[in-house]
């Protein structure tokens, strides 16, 4: 059992209040992705897991266990950093080691977790290297390989993949996947890709202004965001969301429909609104249209590629209010 | 049309081809007249004092700017080392430069770390003070340097010396280094501190060898300025035999006739120990300084 509970932890920097009380529950084994904008505090309480950070309130709890006050590396924790933070002075093989010797592992045991490791991440034939002679992709899995020997109850990942480009950044996805279902081990991960999270979460975390403004599974707060911040937040093309008169014929502040559910279509009914079109981006698999809709407002919708549209033409749009999201003046949702 | 066209433009194109080649020429012919120019400069004294080293007294007299010597000989330096205590006041200077260096970058390494990666009030203002410091000569402060030294008893005292030197540059040292420090990024220390390093291991294990370069360029600043000191350590010593070179070479300086050939010998043994320390620490020199510079 590794499970971490976290309860009424706040942080304030000199008067300013970076995270109000705050709850959560992280499961034992789970792949938790804490996912929000720039500044939303999700590094902040990354770092005071980790404890790096001193909480100004609240208690940490790892397996019923307080370690509020504990030492970072007593904690049976370990992060994973963003630069990834490996000692440039030292060559693969110590940056992995450096760990264990502090922790007084013995000679062999270090050896035998070392090429573990190596051999599970492909290391074996970096270990002498430094790590400048390594790729990005590379020096990643150097401090995966420095968590991972270090057998933690939890694992902690703060953007790790931001500073990799497009491609590398999907296969690496993967490779975390695969290494937490081999692993099973809980994962805590920090990004504000909301790809990455739907992709690697089965706990997503959205966070706003140091609150959480929702949590569950990636698909349910997709389906059926909390909050208008998370409708917006999740997916991409992001949701339509407006205020205008469409809104408040539904009997809500804000109405919101994502392009996937909205359709453009030939024959003009008492259903379909009239919109021009704008922008069109033509992305191969899809079509992105952007449109000037009436009573709404602009709308971006998701077609398919051969749609035969062109930019100022006047088109029929049909959206699905079946799937459409209300919200409330205070940015709550409005259950139908 | 056409023709003339492309005539012209084959003559221009035949031009710049010349222009440039003579350009690329001369240019290593340029790089070389200056690299002369300033070898001859900064190279010219130096060869003069090797050879006025190995001649006679007289020929430095007869032919003071000749290069070279009919009997060439290395008696001035066994006179230097046998006459005087020159090996004493080298290893006396070797003492107080290295070890004054060692203790200024000692407290500038601490110090440099809390003000690198401690957050606390007045921090900038007291970053300005140690400048401030730095910026006052070591000179105006003599007498009362002199007089402290003398109440705390550290007067004529070689640990004295070595603990003034040292403390006299901490603050230029603790600048150079922060902007050393400052260059490591924190990840780092984080990183350490979940590996379960402790402050001072972080700064030993994981700081200090990342600020190696600035170290040894600091430390090859600090000795050479501490290798020439003159004006404290006359006032300060008394006693012959802990005399550095620089007052060891003073005191050659004879009242109405000067030993030129042992000067030269005595020059050369001063600058000696400096340029092997150059040639060890050359490789860390540039990178050290320019590193520290550039955030």
């Amino acid at each position: 059992m590794s499970d971490l509970k976290i309860t009424g932890l706040t942080k304030s920097f000199d008067k300013l209040e970076v995270i109000p009380p705050l709850d959560l529950y992280v499961p034992d084994g789970s792949f938790t992705v804490l996912v929000g904008p720039s500044g939303c505090g999700k590094s902040t309480l990354l770092r005071m897991i980790a404890g790096l950070e001193e909480p100004s309130s609240g208690q940490l709890e790892l397996n019923g266990k307080d370690i509020t006050q504990a030492e970072p590396s007593e904690r049976e924790i370990a992060m994973v950093f963003q630069s990834y933070a490996l000692y440039p002075h030292m060559s693969v093989e110590r940056n992995i080691e450096f760990g264990l010797k502090l922790a007084r592992v013995d000679v062999a045991e270090r050896k035998r977790r070392i090429s573990e490791a190596a051999r599970m991440l492909q290391l074996e034939q970096l270990l002498e290297r430094k790590p400048a002679a390594l790729s990005g992709g590379q020096r990643q899995r150097v401090a995966i390989g420095r968590a991972i020997v270090r057998d933690p109850k939890v694992f902690l990942f703060d953007e790790p993949l931001s500073n990799l480009d497009a491609a590398l950044r999907a296969k690496m996805r993967v490779e975390l996947a695969e290494l937490h279902a081999r692993l099973g081990t809980t994962m805590i991960y920090v990004t504000h890709d909301q790809t990455e999270a739907m992709t690697l979460a089965d706990q997503i975390v959205i966070m706003n202004k140091g609150k959480i403004e929702q949590m569950g599974s990636p698909i349910e707060a997709y389906d059926r965001p909390a909050t208008r911040f998370v409708a917006e937040f999740l997916g991409a093309p992001r949701m339509n969301v407006s205020e205008q008169a469409k809104a408040k014929s539904s009997g809500a502040f804000a109405l919101g429909l994502r392009p996937e559910d909205i359709s453009i279509v030939e024959r003009q009914s008492e259903n379909t609104w009239q919109g021009r079109v704008r922008f069109l981006e033509r992305l191969g698999a899809e079509t992105i249209i952007y449109t000037d809709t009436d009573g709404f407002g602009d709308l971006v919708v998701r077609a398919k590629s051969d749609v035969q549209i062109s930019p100022n033409e006047l088109v029929h749009i049909l959206p699905d209010l079946s799937k459409a999201h209300r919200f409330g003046a205070d940015g709550k949702r409005i259950e139908h | 049309m056409t023709w003339i066209n492309a005539a012209d433009n084959a003559d221009e194109k035949r031009k710049g081809f010349s222009f440039s080649m003579l350009r690329k020429k001369l240019k290593p012919a340029y790089y070389h007249v200056w690299a002369i120019a300033a070898f001859t400069v900064f190279v010219y004294p130096l060869v003069w004092l090797t050879a006025a080293s190995l001649k006679q007294n007289w020929e430095i007299y007869r032919e003071p700017l000749s290069l070279t010597s009919s009997a060439p000989t290395l008696d001035a330096y066994v006179e230097l080392f046998r006459t005087t205590p020159f090996l004493l006041y080298t290893l006396n200077s070797l003492l107080y430069a290295a070890a004054g260096a060692m203790v200024s970058i000692g407290f500038g390494i601490v110090t440099a770390y809390g003000f690198s990666r401690h957050k606390f009030p007045q921090r900038k203002t007291l970053m300005i003070a140690i400048l401030a410091a730095q910026l006052m000569p070591g000179l105006i402060a003599a007498i009362p340097t002199y007089l402290l030294m003398r109440e705390i008893g550290l007067l004529d005292s070689r640990f004295g010396l070595i603990l003034l030197y040292g403390a006299l540059s901490i603050p230029f040292a603790v600048w150079v280094l922060k902007g050393h420090f400052d260059t490591i990024p924190t990840e780092l220390d984080d990183s350490a501190r979940m590996d379960g390093a402790s402050k001072l291991r972080t700064l030993l294990q994981i700081h200090c060898p990342l600020l190696l370069p600035g170290i040894s360029s600091l430390f090859l600043i600090l000795f050479v300025q501490k290798w020439s000191e003159f004006a404290l350590v006359s006032v300060l010593l008394r006693d012959p035999d802990k005399y550095p070179l620089s007052v060891g070479t003073y005191l050659l300086l004879g009242a109405d006739e000067s030993d030129f050939r042992l000067m030269a010998a005595a020059s050369l043994v001063n600058i000696i120990p400096i340029l092997t320390l150059f040639v060890f620490l050359q490789r860390y020199l540039v990178a050290g300084l320019t590193k520290g510079a550039v955030k």
